[in-house]
């Protein structure tokens, strides 16, 4: 059970009217925080969606801690904790009553848990669902999520929508939480900023596909800005292949590498390019970089 | 699957209230109005009622899209679907005790002697009809969702609403045969009709929510 993989997707297409998702192969690592990331409408909602079975994959399989999602779909829910873009509880009950309902699903609910992360959160029991903020809503779904400590926990993009503010301190409680116990996190955003505090491993997707997953330190190091001055007429049509995305201004290169490594900087020295730059980048550089199509 | 037939209730249950209210309006007119001619209508009026509680029980989660919610707990489709079902059945169950309460307050208060073997059948025939058609509503509901709901709300609607008035005129022979029918008789078909009803109506739910998508 050890060297079980918290989630496994294997050819998994998913098509919708005008959108396909096709994962031929991820797999996200136990106990470690993942972070999906892609413009909106990449299929990130989609996949998340897929492990809680509430969308169905047209072909492939999907792995939950060992178990099928779908031939076990009871078992696996109980062993996961989802939180949705939105708060989709009953309005019109308060969340004392939503938690009383939803203890009687989970093997390992702890009430006494879910009433301290109420208190946790400031999050009155007492008061309609319908009466809460976008923030409130997002806390008390964490909170059911959190209550019957799950092995895997799923979030869709919790801090959308949210102001800055709000975005900051629900973070900032999410990670107190989530970081406490060795738990599997898969977490989705379009705020890079919010994954790149909080990842181990990040994937991407972009229409549909995973176009990269790796644990997000290599990523940075493989990735990184380059520029020089090129000194010969022509040398940017060679030297363009090494790069994912780049621009010339006057004789003055400047691309970006998802390559980049000693031998890789070594070889671009033997074109006679010297005076070579390199930069960092963010993770939402990144991301920029290979959300655009056109290099 | 007693939980989140619990749940529909208790979400309804102002709605539940208020139709209670409304129901003993009713039968206190009726009672006092003492003419025979508007019994069917306690019926009619209660089963519209049950009506009342499934679309809104629909309405309101598609308007939260708490059914995603409910989707995310560790309960199978199954079990979604019998809680549905089954909040349906005490509903309706509900509506039938009311209605032959009000017909016994009616004998009661105005001496009038009621031929209650024809009333049994015709209450358990209407609610049979009122079970079929709020399965076929919440069967709708889970295979095309809200919208498409409200068509066949409205057609099933009409059916039960007129049908019930004019049941008598299609069928003149039907009250003697219902007389004819002992009332134990008439409980055992009944239960059976409503068992069939429902499991054909929650295996198509099931297979209904296995292949719905909820986006």
């Amino acid at each position: 059970m050890g060297t079980q993989k918290a989630v496994e997707f294997k050819n998994v297409i998913k098509r919708f009217p005008g959108f396909e998702l096709y994962i031929d192969s991820l797999s996200l690592e136990r106990g470690s925080i993942t972070g999906l990331v892609g413009p909106n409408g990449a299929g990130k909602s989609t996949m998340i969606k897929m492990i809680m079975n509430l969308v169905h994959p047209d072909r492939g399989k999907i792995t939950v801690l060992g178990r099928d999602c779908r031939e076990r779909e009871q078992e696996v829910k109980n062993l996961v904790g989802y939180v949705p873009e939105e708060c989709r509880v009953y309005e019109e009950v308060t969340p004392d009553w939503t938690g009383q309902f939803v203890s009687h699903y989970y093997s390992s609910w702890d009430h006494g848990y879910f009433h301290a992360l109420l208190q946790k959160f400031n999050l009155p029991g007492n008061k309609k669902v319908k009466e809460l903020s976008k923030g409130n809503k997002m806390k008390l779904s964490l909170s059911l999520a959190l209550a019957h400590k799950p092995e895997l926990l799923l979030l869709d993009e919790p801090t959308s929508g949210l102001d800055p503010l709000v975005r900051h301190d629900l973070l900032q409680e999410l990670m107190e939480v989530i970081q406490t116990e060795s738990r599997s996190v898969l977490l989705s955003s379009h705020i890079i900023g919010d994954i790149e505090k909080v990842a181990d491993y990040v994937g991407f997707l972009r229409q549909g596909s995973v176009v990269l997953d790796d644990d997000k330190e290599s990523i940075l190091e493989r990735f990184k800005r380059v520029q020089f001055k090129l000194t010969e007429t022509g040398q940017e049509d060679i030297v363009k292949d090494y790069f994912i995305q780049y621009n010339i201004k006057g004789s003055y290169f400047q691309g970006v590498t998802g390559e980049y490594s000693m031998e890789w900087f070594q070889e671009l020295q033997r074109m006679d390019i010297n005076s070579i730059q390199v930069l960092p980048l963010t993770l939402e550089e990144v991301m920029v970089a290979l959300s655009r199509e056109v290099v | 699957m007693w939980k989140l037939a619990w749940k529909d209730l208790y979400l309804q249950r102002n709605r539940l209230l208020l139709l209670m209210i409304t129901a003993g309006l009713m039968i206190n007119i009726l009672v006092s109005v003492n003419d025979i001619g508007f019994l069917p209508a306690i019926f009619i009026f209660v089963f519209i009622g049950t009506y009342s509680f499934t679309i809104q029980t629909c309405y309101y989660e598609d308007k939260n899209n708490s059914l995603s919610f409910v989707r995310t707990l560790p309960v199978s489709t199954g079990q979604i679907a019998a809680g549905r079902f089954l909040a349906l059945v005490i509903v309706t169950g509900g509506a039938l005790v009311l209605g032959f309460a009000a017909l016994t307050l009616f004998q009661l208060l105005n001496s009038s002697a009621l031929n209650w073997s024809t009333i049994a059948g015709y209450g358990l025939f209407a609610a049979l009809m009122n079970l079929c058609f709020n399965c076929v509503v919440v069967l709708v509901y889970y295979r095309w969702g809200y919208n498409k709901m409200q068509y066949v709300y409205a057609v099933t609607f009409m059916i039960l609403f007129f049908g019930g008035m004019t049941v008598g005129t299609f069928f003149p022979g039907l009250p003697e045969t219902i007389s004819q029918i002992s009332y134990g008789r008439i409980l055992a078909y009944g239960l059976l009709a409503a068992a069939a009803i429902l499991y054909f109506f929650w295996y198509a739910s099931v297979n209904a929510l296995n292949k719905l998508d909820l986006i």
